[in-house]
């Protein structure tokens, strides 16, 4: 099957949430008529059509986008694609930054969700956020990106607080032979990709890729250009071998792109701001797991990777060694009981370049990090499950996490499910919070009365903070009809406490003096914030060749106490309303048509209006194996703006595109 | 933008199959459909004579409706076939043909389905599985994919003695297209 060999963390996971169950609308409905041993047993598989769907009976407000349904729409990365799942936040910022949230939180460093790629967490340990740019751009051998609203603490640590992003390729077994893909549009300026696939002997198979993408500048309020063009490129290879007992993956990658930098960073000089240098992104990786599966339905795995980066962006300048490894054993006890347990060690080595902007006290750090896990799905009666799961966790900023959580699930009928959950979920502070000092903007002599030196305006670190906290309750609803229908409803609410916020401290014109004063914010774990919500989102199949999907996610998130203005800040920049409608409609004689819709509602803390966003894309093969596509995105209005923010004080709007993509596959 | 509206409602077309290659599923369906036709079930396995023939998949469906297409319409030993999709082996017990899947997300032989497979043993319940290893835990019937220069074909194992423990007869044509049969328990 298309196993992304899950390395560990992953596995787990997924035996929680996500495996196939409803499967809406495979990708073209082949249907063998009168068929004969002797026939199907000369066919050959083009393509694995099963779409995998949030398995029905899991007990999560998990959501699935497949890599062809989202090509459908054109949508080429990965934010895009997030934009139509529920309950996900997604606001662009400028050509190469994105916000990306679930169930809240949406913010400059949104540091509360998870990203997995094949199985290994990317984010980073400086504060625990995303470097969206690294991994913007859709694999051409994407199988799925998996989206899970709601803590998943207890099977992947610490982050997993508001949700988790699984983005998981193709196994080599399904991506043999040739595939090229050439672009051109008014944003993406060019972009190609270049897959092989082979087999390496019997049950084991391979692919080696190289991809690249020129991506052109935002545009600013006034018209004129943002200067933030960046290009990436990547290249990597697969190996999968899956025989009857074992099964390894290994796989590696690596990345450079390189970044206009819009605006201006602050300078101790006047005019006390300079233009940033270019930015860089260059890194890479080797991944690896091994499982075995012993008798009677046991199994066990080991995996480790190892991460190199270095990067060079607004306002960090850092380099880091990421060397992971863990184990899992699962296994059944006594029919009723299948527990799933595992142990992870991470250790990190971070070093960072100071600047006029940004230091951190030590610059350079090494962090090591365990935990341990164990999860039991226990089966109550024929229709009726449980999950207990519990992650004890130890870092280096505050000692040991616990995260427990507890899932109810009861199948009502086979076409519905109703299920419950309960769970904690921590967000640890990292190197940034114990230890930045950032300053964000330096305020010209005389600004503070006549005579004043130049002042700092800083935000600074502290090592007494705690974790950031969450006990989440959550119930869903999913219903199915004729397997042409799926509906999927979840509400939540939100209990945070001790959430990381910041106090300003007053002006202090003593520590340095004469040349500068200083005006800081400190974090304070002062914070609390209720957020509760709803999410729908549904599938129709009302013809064998068109798929309808849709989304409405609702929130109200409130950060308490109000004096503290971060906290409406969070509270403003979070959409209440989002909603999302996609078709998928294949027209017959090789052409296709999708179109995507959605709606942000205002963000009135970042001043930024609602807006819609349209996709549209018409595509149609033009021989075996070649096909041409021409997508338009956000068609809606000329242009509009998803975010702006104090810290980065340059105003970029995303404007309308088109781009012409050629695809050959052989 | 009134005309998008207009777009996505036009009627949808429907292909047809091509002759060489097929998807992976739809290839499986065209199996399943004839094993119906190829194993006798004992007599009590069915409430009346024109009782339907029950094809169930259990837990993840990785068909679509791509199954139900293929079986709609059909006949199989004079009885109509229904698809049914189950997600524990209890509701299971009341199917002809259970179809359990390797999800792409679970581990191949994970212990829900050996579990499945002792639920089922016993019954006249014909069991199709995708991993080779759950022959050995009381699958009767199992896909595997043939790879060979870059393309992979989808054949079948049969393994006897779980069918006749649950009073399952497959006739000889379907034994001599299955890749492999297993005669007497396989494995140790």
């Amino acid at each position: 099957m298309t196993a992304p060999s899950a390395p560990l963390g992953l596995a787990i996971a997924i035996h929680l949430i996500a495996t196939a169950g409803s499967a809406l609308a495979a990708e073209d409905n082949v249907i063998i008529r009168d068929p004969t041993f002797e026939q199907l047993a000369r066919l050959t598989v083009t393509s694995v059509t099963g779409t995998v769907r949030p398995q029905f009976t899991s007990p999560a407000a998990a959501y699935v986008l497949t890599a062809e349904e989202l090509n459908y729409v054109g949508v080429r990365n990965i934010p895009d694609a997030l934009r139509y799942a529920p309950g996900m936040q997604v606001s662009q910022f400028d050509a190469a930054r994105w916000s990306i949230s679930a169930r809240g939180f949406n913010s400059i460093a949104v540091d509360k969700l998870l990203v997995l790629v094949d199985g290994r967490p990317v984010y980073t340990p400086l504060w625990s956020g995303v470097y969206w740019e690294q991994h913007a751009w859709l694999s051409q051998d994407l199988d799925r990106i998996e989206v899970i609203n709601g803590p998943a603490g207890s099977v992947w640590g610490a982050n997993a607080m508001n949700g988790v992003v699984n983005i998981l390729s193709h196994s080599t077994r399904d991506t043999q032979g040739t595939a090229l893909t050439l672009g051109t549009g008014t944003e993406e300026k060019v972009f190609g990709s270049f897959r092989y696939g082979g087999a390496a002997g019997v049950n084991a198979w391979y692919r080696a890729y190289v991809d690249y993408t020129r991506r052109d500048d935002t545009e600013l309020g006034n018209g004129q250009s943002s200067g933030d063009a960046w290009d990436m490129g990547r290249i990597g290879f697969r190996y999968d071998r899956d025989d009857d007992a074992n099964r390894i993956f290994v796989k590696a990658e690596a990345q450079s792109g390189d970044f206009n930098q819009p605006g201006f960073m602050p300078s101790p000089t006047p005019p006390y701001q300079a233009p940033p240098p270019r930015g860089y992104n260059r890194g890479g990786f080797v991944q690896s797991s091994w499982s075995r599966r012993l008798p009677a339905g046991a199994d066990v795995a080991v995996g480790a990777w190892y991460e190199r980066l270095e990067r060079r962006l607004q306002p960090t300048d850092e380099r880091s060694d990421t060397f992971d490894v863990g184990v899992r054993y699962g296994t059944q006890l006594g029919g009723a009981h299948t527990i799933t347990t595992g142990a992870l060690y991470r250790y990190i080595k971070h070093e960072t370049a100071s600047t006029f902007q940004l230091t951190f006290t030590p610059p350079n750090r090494t962090l090591h990090q365990w935990s341990v896990y164990v999860q039991d799905e226990i089966r109550l009666e024929d229709r009726v499950g449980a999950t207990l799961g519990v992650r004890v966790e130890d870092n280096p900023f505050t000692g040991l996490e616990w995260q427990p959580d507890l899932r109810l699930s009861w199948s009502v009928t086979d076409q519905q499910l109703l299920w419950a959950a309960v769970g904690r979920a921590v967000r640890t502070p990292t190197f940034a919070d114990e230890s930045r000092r950032f300053i964000t903007e330096v305020s010209p002599p005389g600004s503070f009365g006549p005579g004043s030196p130049p002042v700092l305006n800083e935000v600074l670190g502290d090592r007494q903070l705690q974790s950031e906290d969450l006990i989440a309750y959550q119930l869903g609803w999913r219903g199915r009809w004729n397997n042409n229908a799926m509906l999927s409803a979840s509400v939540f609410y939100n209990d945070y406490d001790r959430l990381i916020l910041y106090e300003p401290q007053p002006l202090d014109t003593m520590t340095l003096a004469p040349d500068f004063w200083r005006l800081a914010v400190v974090p304070v774990n002062r914070g609390t914030a209720h957020g509760s919500g709803a999410e729908l989102a549904g599938m129709w199949e009302p013809a064998p060749r068109w798929r309808l999907f849709g989304t409405v996610s609702y929130l109200d998130l409130e950060v308490q106490p109000a004096e503290l203005q971060l906290a409406t800040i969070i509270g403003g920049s979070t959409a209440q309303v989002q909603a999302s409608l996609r078709s998928n409609l294949d027209l017959g004689n090789d052409w296709e048509l999708g179109v995507g819709l959605r709606y942000v509602e205002d963000l009135p803390a970042l001043n930024v209006d609602s807006y819609v966003g349209a996709e549209v894309r018409v595509a149609k093969e033009l021989t075996e194996g070649v096909k041409l596509a021409l997508v338009g995105q956000n068609l809606w209005e000329p242009r509009h703006a998803e975010f702006r923010s104090a810290s980065f004080p340059i105003d970029p709007y995303i404007e309308r595109s088109i781009y012409l993509a050629l695809t050959w596959r052989r | 933008m009134r005309w998008l509206a207009w777009l996505m409602f036009l009627p949808a077309v429907l292909l047809t199959a091509t002759a060489s290659a097929a998807p992976e599923y739809s290839i499986k369906a065209g199996y399943i459909l004839l094993f119906t036709r190829y194993v006798e079930w004992p007599a009590s396995a069915f409430a009346t004579p024109t009782a339907p023939i029950v094809v169930c998949v259990l837990g993840s469906d990785p068909f679509g409706s791509v199954l139900d297409e293929t079986l709609a319409g059909q006949l199989s030993q004079k009885r109509p076939l229904s698809v049914r999709r189950v997600s524990d082996a209890g509701a299971a017990e009341q199917c002809h043909v259970v179809f359990i899947g390797a999800s792409p997300t679970q581990p191949p032989a994970s212990p829900q389905t050996s579990q499945w497979l002792d639920t089922l043993a016993n019954h006249p319940v014909l069991t199709i599985t995708e991993t080779p290893e759950t022959l050995q835990q009381g699958a009767m019937l199992c896909f595997v994919s043939e790879v060979e220069g870059g393309q992979a074909r989808i054949r079948f194992e049969a393994s006897l003695p779980p069918m006749h423990r649950a009073g399952l007869t497959a006739s000889s044509q379907m034994l001599v297209a299955a890749r492999k049969v297993h005669r007497e328990a396989p494995g140790i």
